[in-house]
């Protein structure tokens, strides 16, 4: 499949909650050389987890946040 | 000054490094090893160290900017070709810390990126509709016809709520099936989706990228069976929930 110019665009929009999501759910975990610990690894996901509720409280405060980028279907 | 690497992901080496910009800006490279090569872009030790980075995650915003700058070089590799994204805060104090790393879990990543190649990620949200109005605004004329009336509607919530139920396990399923891949999140919040609506869905699928169109289709489809259910869709997205080894 080709990417468009626009697909790029509408990517590039993604709604921090859809992308935090993945973060979550995935991406391998590397053991090993890596600088964190595993305390620290637990503490990123903390963090993401905290982000999201910070999008949910962003929104009750009424700030502006960039939209869903999904495409409805109806 | 002292640098560490951040480390995105996975591709195989003949893959060179996409044309982005990685965290804060700085240039991606490729790190070799074998048929591997991590995609990786230099971040300044003072900030990235333990204790620092640490302290920087505690701060939303720069999660966030972290968060997007991970996610764009991922999307741009995943444009390229094949990718197997890492964990987001996967760190590196050398080069040859990470060559390490691609050759003491060769195995690992190349039959994580044999899962996923030629294979995108796809995200399926479903919301439910509108709840129809159930009686007409007429007051009861009596007690009987006042019970007969809420009992019927509670029929009719319970029976449109099975129905909305058997509908998304429906949507699921034959995505699944279409899919290589599928996995379900919690569904989010409504004040997170924002959206009205509540979300009743949140599938990824795991797809060949020849298969987009078809896949869009699909979906189309499935939103076309039942009234209460909007489908909605996001990506491609790089195949974050499909690189985990199952747990044993």
């Amino acid at each position: 499949m080709t990417m468009t110019r626009e697909d790029i665009a509408r990517q590039r929009e993604v709604a921090l909650v859809d992308l935090v999501d993945r973060l979550l759910a995935g991406g391998v975990v590397i053991g090993g050389d890596i600088t964190l610990s595993i305390a620290d690894v637990d503490l990123v996901y903390v963090g993401l987890r905290a982000l999201i509720t910070s999008v949910a409280t962003a929104d009750e405060l009424g700030l502006s946040l960039p939209a869903a980028g999904g495409a409805p279907f109806r | 000054m002292a640098e560490l690497l951040w480390a995105y992901g996975v591709v195989p080496a003949r893959q060179g490094p996409p044309a982005v910009a990685g965290i804060e800006g700085a240039p991606v490279a490729a790190v070799r090893d074998g048929g591997l090569a991590a995609l990786a872009s230099p971040v300044p030790a003072e900030r990235f160290g333990g204790a620092e980075l640490q302290r920087r995650l505690e701060d939303l915003d720069a999660l966030a900017a972290l968060a997007r700058a991970h996610d764009g070089v991922l999307n741009a590799a995943m444009e390229a070709g094949d990718v197997v994204p890492f964990a987001i805060c996967t760190i590196f104090a050398t080069p040859e810390a990470v060559r390490g790393m691609l050759a003491g879990d060769a195995d690992r990543l190349a039959s994580a990126l044999e899962r996923v190649r030629g294979m995108v990620e796809w995200g399926v949200k479903g919301f439910a509709g509108a709840p129809e109005p159930v009686s007409s605004g007429a007051r009861p004329s009596s007690g009987t016809e006042y019970l007969t009336r809420r009992r019927a509607e509670r029929e009719q919530l319970a029976a449109s709520s099975s129905e909305l139920e058997s509908a998304v396990a429906e949507a699921h399923e034959r995505l699944a099936r279409f899919a290589a891949g599928a996995t379900l999140d919690r569904p989010q919040d409504r004040r997170l989706s924002r959206r009205e609506a509540e979300m009743v869905l949140n599938g990824s699928y795991l797809v060949a990228r020849e298969r987009a169109d078809a896949f869009a289709a699909l979906v189309r489809a499935l939103a076309g069976h039942h009234a209460g259910l909007a489908l909605e869709i996001t990506g491609p997205w790089p195949p974050y929930h499909f690189v985990r080894e199952p747990r044993p």
